[in-house]
């Protein structure tokens, strides 16, 4: 197929002619619905030559009674460039975990790999994705999660020490920062880094029991007065990307931001907000705000040293 | 010089450029890639050969019972190394093309910094003095003690 990116054959012309023929293949086009296909598929100037084009013969794809002759439905090619895209994404070894079907792929040379990308904000130690041990505890818990069965999780904490649990699975995340995948679980409700499960087994299938929805975390309020100097507005909007906000303008140069966030992540919250200084100022709620004097009362004494 | 590609309104390319050096950018690249902090490369692209550094040295007491900090460090610096002073005391030192980029960062150790330099006077003079905006900030009502080293 083509290399070019754009090319006739994926404009929404074809497309609509190929829905329509996908019908007639189907035995289910008539003349009404052959008129809405082109109405939603295709720019309104087609109304008036698609329908035209196919009823009289000029295109010789339909008959009068909305037959077809066509032996197999239409079906849209991929581009040489889109295949080359799709190779470079399944190269990475974060998407190779979910062991997608490469068939189709195999003659086809990359985009690019994945050595040519930097993360330059990255972490130093991401999931090792290339270990066999770590890829079948990765597809163990995909499995649990299609099942919905019991986990059982043996697991080591930071400090080295070992335990046991057994948790449903409720979704993994993926943190591009920490180049990391958790998985959430409920019953209990646990945040669990996959990179610190030394192994897993599916216990049982516990349809019946399982959990529609993960319990309601608690939710605080953080309210911050910002001054937009060194491009702060722009980098708290990024920073706190992920965090439900509101921002108010105040004046030229200064925001409020009321940041909503779980009371697990105050922690790494503080840090970030430090990692402002002077150019973000919390102004509730007073736990917050002692928060932030006791770690500067003991970055006093420390320069007393 | 790197630019956000988000930043950028309108490019096309330029052909027939006279005079253009023969440039090796991978070769510059490689030189360059291990003193890079965030995006920023200084002047280190136009002089690869004669590459200056900002040398930044950063103090932290760890109490042994936080080996997360430690933790956090070791994963979150880009380059550079880190030592133990003592029994709760560690240096992280590095050597980067554009050290004003770490100060965010370094300011996420904010309570546990006995200390912080940089061979870039600004960089440090930067650090020290939104220090002391934060504490008139936060602490001016509840103390009047500086938390900055006298300077010289």
């Amino acid at each position: 197929m083509t290399t070019e990116l754009f090319h006739e054959v994926y404009g929404s012309y074809f497309q609509a002619v190929a829905f329509i023929l996908k019908e007639a293949s189907q035995g289910t086009l008539t003349k009404e619905n052959l008129t809405r296909i082109v109405t939603e598929k295709a720019f309104s100037e087609s109304f008036l030559s698609i329908p035209e084009a196919l009823m009289n013969q000029t295109w010789p794809l339909i008959d009068n009674c909305c037959q077809t002759p066509l032996e197999h439905s239409p079906a849209m090619p991929l581009t040489t460039l889109q295949k080359r895209w799709l190779k470079s994404l399944l190269l990475d070894p974060r998407v190779a975990l979910f062991q997608p079907d490469i068939s189709g792929l195999e003659d086809v040379e990359p985009l690019f790999t994945p050595d040519m990308i930097v993360y330059f904000d990255q972490y130093g130690d991401g999931d090792p994705y290339e270990s066999a041990a770590y890829q079948e505890i990765f597809r163990t818990i995909l499995s649990a999660l299609h099942e919905k069965c019991f986990l059982k999780i043996h697991l080591e904490n930071i400090y080295h020490v070992s335990h046991t649990v057994i948790c449903h699975p409720s979704h993994l995340e993926y943190s591009m920062k920490d180049n990391k995948f958790r998985l959430k679980t409920v019953a209990p409700d646990m945040t669990i880094n996959l990179a610190r499960i030394t192994a897993c087994e599916v216990t049982a299938s516990q349809k019946n029991i399982f959990p529609k929805k993960a319990p309601e975390k608690q939710r605080k309020r953080l309210v911050l007065d910002l001054i937009d100097q060194r491009n702060a507005l722009e980098r708290a909007m990024l920073h706190f990307s992920h965090l439900e906000k509101e921002t108010q303008r105040l004046d030229d140069m200064h925001y409020q931001i009321v940041i909503y966030y779980d009371a697990a992540d105050e922690t790494e919250l503080l840090i970030r907000v430090f990692s402002f200084g002077p150019l973000i100022r919390v102004t509730a709620p007073d736990e917050f705000v002692k928060l932030m004097i006791d770690r500067l009362k003991a970055q006093m004494d420390l320069a007393h040293l | 010089m790197s630019i956000r590609l988000d930043n950028i309104i309108n490019l096309r390319p330029q052909k027939d450029i006279k005079n253009l050096p023969s440039v090796n950018f991978q070769e510059k690249w490689r030189k360059l890639e291990s003193h890079i902090w965030g995006v920023s490369l200084g002047k280190g692209m136009s002089r690869p050969d004669n590459m200056t550094f900002e040398h930044v040295e950063l103090i932290l007491h760890v109490n042994e019972n936080e080996p997360f900090i430690l933790s956090r460090l070791q994963r979150e610096k880009r380059n550079g190394h880190i030592m133990q002073l003592n029994e709760n005391t560690w240096i992280f030192t590095t050597d980067v093309l554009d050290a004003k980029e770490m100060l965010p960062w370094i300011r996420t150790f904010t309570g546990r910094i006995m200390s912080f330099t940089c061979t870039n006077p600004s960089v440090t003079d930067t650090f020290y003095n939104d220090l002391y905006d934060l504490q008139k900030m936060y602490l001016q009502s509840t103390t009047s003690a500086a938390i900055l080293p006298a300077k010289e």
